[in-house]
């Protein structure tokens, strides 16, 4: 009876502690990992080589990276409102920005296009990928997420930070089967904890305290993604040569491909364009 | 659309009517009315004890005891409930109405008659009920006992009897709303927490009442037809009364096999209900809406197996009693998941002090305080010394009046807009709150005072019982002040109640720009609710301070302001 007692009181406090529920279970649809779990130490994570046998496949070094692609994403036409955020239910929140802040999804300085995520989609088969030894970080700042759409290969560490004076929670989602990859909360300033996803797809994040915080992560295979920057501009270096699908996926614009073919040493320079 | 008519005269729209809205109100003027000698009842217990030997005998003491309790658990606090679920559920869920209209009427009417049968108690030859509100036998049983076990405790069971039929009747109709009337994309996930509370409530008023049901008549039926399940011999006075040889501590059982479970039905929804108040008046989604949710199924299945820590003095055996020690410690820890969520709600925020919101943080204090006093009595070893002193009366005054008051009034304040498409007034509300909160609490705190030091509860004359002298006795007169501030001050709330409701500022749809769907429709909302169509549901019910939209909240009935793309891409 003691055990069960104790048992119970575990699980209760646990529940305490991160939110509470089934929504805190960070494995509990498998795709999301405490930092440090490797292939054979049963908690389910793989090391980012994928699903597929090993035979009959050569593995990525940087030195048979020798191709680029560039490019720069595009805005064609008028460029929607971008909606001010209201902090209004934080003290700190509401005090943290002298000016406005306005909404993430939707970021277009001189009609180029913010926040567009830019992979290879197809065209690396036969290849495998080692997990990458540097960290990523996701960075809760003034109440936002920094960056507001981040790229990471499976296996690779992702250290989440809270540097705001007030409690945030980090709730990710699978985007596909809008079940919880993990979900726990950051009460101090400072605080850091490291996650990893073993499968790859988009991810909701969102904070449940602050209804306005939400950012994307999406998880490849291969290393080769970038997220465009505020003047539109995207790079994929250190591909292989060979010809590629490559994807541009904006959270409200949608999705456009295009192919390219890059040589060994070559750059090769290609435009993307969202419109309305 | 609606299969009963919208009403025409006076008394199909304002007395015997079929619309859920004017039932719950119907309920909460009932329930006003039923408080109002509740609390009189109360000022006359607290005046005895101050100016002790004053006015009463002692057999007017215990049935003015017996019937306060009576009354403000079973005929002011829930029914209090029921008129809020009647007005709150259908609205939350996007219905025209409950399930069974006449049912509705009906439960409501009983109410009514077993209010009237409860309070024709004290016309009875030797007065009310005296035999406490748990109705013990065999002090209830005999009028050898009591004057008031006489008629005056027969027509407290048949008013008891119709109140659970009426209580059962309208649980009936709460279920069968919730479950089988929500509006479309109005999930179970997606139900505002209060529902959630009714739910939870409901079951377990289900599941609890009966065996007190069987109790009251097989209580009845050793009172007038000769049976003894219950009553033993007794000597009284030197003389052997005969009564049979029954078993009073089954009486004891199946009392609070329904009594716990009933803490839990009118707790629940007042706390729930909490998180819409403290949503809107921090702009923030309610926290952990998924684990309160999981907590209060938890709370809810575990209030049915401690009832015995009402009975650790009964003498049952000392494994018994560990067992409900164990059982009641456990419930601790999904209440306090819920209570952690109502703190992180308010954690950090900015705050809107609004009077539903200043009685919603009272309630939030008024949980704490009475949470930490259930763990002394929850423990058989502590229980056995603090239950026969005024600890108890402190601690179940605290989590079943001041919490059950105080929220019931954050509902009020809050939704009495919906009701009446009137704002109360605001300095009469803080007016209010300033006086009530803070003696309410200060009333019940300081019986704990007076319970740790021993002060022994039931005892009507503490100049002719000396033995509660030095256990804080000093503190009895200054309590009973109290007490009457906080009685009088509902006076403020009253005139701001029925003043507002016709004299009110207009309140517009939704003055308070909250998510939930009641919200949606017309203040007050019209005979069917919401017009032609019904509200589609498109998202929970907490979604404040979103992105990517002008005001600070995405109400559950408005359409996506701008869809997201729905590409997920997976490389090779």
């Amino acid at each position: 009876m003691f055990r069960l007692l104790t048992l119970f009181l575990c699980l209760s406090a646990a529940a305490l502690v991160g939110c509470g529920g089934s929504d805190n279970a960070s494995d509990s649809d498998g795709c999301g990992c405490e930092a440090g779990c490797g292939c054979d130490d049963g908690c389910g994570c793989d090391d980012g080589c994928g699903d597929d046998d090993d035979d009959g496949k050569r593995a990525y070094t940087a030195a048979a990276g020798t191709a680029t692609i560039k490019g720069v994403v595009n805005w064609s036409g008028k460029a929607p409102r971008r909606v001010a955020i209201k902090m209004g239910g934080d003290k700190f929140c509401s005090t943290a920005h002298d000016d406005t802040i306005l909404s993430e999804s939707w970021s277009i300085t001189d009609n180029k296009l913010q926040n567009v995520f830019v992979q290879v989609k197809s065209g690396l088969k036969g290849w495998t990928f080692e997990k990458p030894k540097d960290k990523k970080v996701l960075d809760q700042t003034g109440c936002m997420y920094d960056p507001h759409v981040l790229g990471i290969q499976t296996g690779q560490d992702l250290t989440i930070r809270n540097s705001d004076p007030t409690m945030h929670n980090i709730h990710a989602i699978v985007f596909d089967t809008k079940k919880n990859a993990f979900n726990f909360a950051q009460t101090k300033q400072g605080q850091e904890n490291t996650r990893s996803f073993r499968r790859p797809g988009r991810y909701y994040v969102k904070c449940d305290v602050h209804g306005w915080m939400s950012c994307h992560i999406i998880v490849t295979r291969n290393p080769f993604h970038d997220v465009s920057a505020a003047d539109g501009s995207f790079t994929l270096a250190k591909l292989p040569p060979g010809e590629y699908e490559i994807s541009a996926w904006h959270e409200k614009a949608g999705t456009k491909t295009q192919t390219v073919k890059v040589g060994a040493g070559e750059t090769k320079e290609i435009v993307f364009t969202f419109s309305r | 659309m609606l299969d009963h008519p919208a009403p025409k005269g006076f008394l199909s729209r304002y007395v015997f009517s079929l619309d859920h809205k004017v039932i719950g109100i119907q309920y909460i003027v009932g329930a006003i009315v039923m408080g109002l000698v509740a609390a009189y009842l109360a000022l006359l217990i607290r005046t005895q004890l101050a100016w002790s030997g004053a006015i009463q005998q002692p057999e007017d003491y215990l049935a003015i005891v017996t019937m306060h309790g009576t009354l403000m658990v079973f005929f002011v606090v829930s029914p209090l409930l029921s008129g809020l679920g009647n007005y709150l559920i259908p609205l939350h869920i996007g219905a025209r109405d409950m399930a069974y209209p006449l049912l509705n009427m009906l439960s409501f009417w009983i109410y009514v008659l077993a209010s009237v049968i409860m309070l024709a108690s004290f016309l009875m030859p030797g007065g009310a009920a005296a035999g406490g509100w748990t109705a013990y036998p065999p002090l209830s049983g005999s009028e050898s006992f009591l004057p008031g076990s006489g008629w005056g405790q027969t027509l407290w069971i048949l008013g008891m009897a119709l109140f659970i039929t009426s209580f059962t009747m309208g649980g009936l109709n709460f279920l069968t709303t919730i479950l089988n009337m929500r509006t479309k994309g109005m999930t179970l996930f997606r139900m505002p927490l209060t529902v959630w509370g009714f739910l939870v409530a409901t079951v377990l008023a289900l599941l609890a009442f009966p065996p007190l049901t069987a109790a009251a008549l097989m209580l009845l039926f050793d009172r007038h037809g000769g049976t003894s399940f219950f009553m033993v011999d007794a000597v009284i006075n030197d003389q052997l009364i005969a009564m049979g040889d029954g078993t009073p501590l089954l009486f004891q059982h199946l009392f609070w096999f329904l009594g716990h479970p009933e803490v839990y039905v009118i707790v629940l929804p007042c706390i729930c209900l909490l998180f819409e108040v403290l949503a809107a008046f921090t702009r923030r989604p309610a926290f952990g809406y998924r684990p309160s949710i999981y907590a209060l199924l938890c709370v809810g299945l575990l209030s049915m197996i401690v009832w015995g820590h009402h009975m650790f003095v009964t003498g049952m055996n000392p494994w018994v009693g560990k067992y409900f020690s164990i059982a009641t410690v456990i419930i601790t820890a999904p209440f306090a998941v819920i209570g952690v969520n109502l703190v992180a709600s308010v954690w950090r925020a900015r705050l809107r002090l609004a009077t539903p919101m200043l009685f919603a943080l009272a309630t939030i204090s008024a949980i704490g305080f009475g949470g930490v006093g259930g763990l002394f009595l929850g423990t058989m070893t502590s229980d056995i010394y603090f239950h026969d002193t005024y600890f108890v009366v402190g601690h179940f005054h605290l989590m079943i009046g001041t919490v059950t008051m105080l929220s019931i009034m954050a509902a009020i304040y809050f939704w009495f807009p919906k009701m009446f498409g009137k704002m109360m007034s605001e300095k009469l509300g803080k007016l209010h709150f300033w006086l009530t909160a803070p003696s309410m609490m200060a009333v019940f705190i300081l019986m704990h005072m007076q319970g740790l030091g021993g002060m022994v509860r039931r005892t009507y004359d503490t100049s002719v019982y000396t033995y509660n002298e030095g256990a804080n006795s000093s503190l009895t007169t200054p309590i009973t002040i109290l007490a009457m501030i906080a009685v009088g001050a509902q006076a403020i709330f009253l005139w701001n109640f029925f003043y507002s409701a016709f004299k009110g500022q207009p309140s517009g749809r939704n003055p308070w720009e909250a998510s939930t769907l009641e919200w949606e429709a017309p203040s007050p909302p019209p005979h069917g609710n919401f017009g032609d169509e019904l509200p589609i549901v498109h998202r929970g019910p907490y979604e404040y301070s979103p992105e990517g939209v002008d005001q600070d909240v995405l109400p559950q009935a408005a359409p996506d302001p701008d869809v997201a793309s729905t590409d997920t891409e997976i490389p090779e």
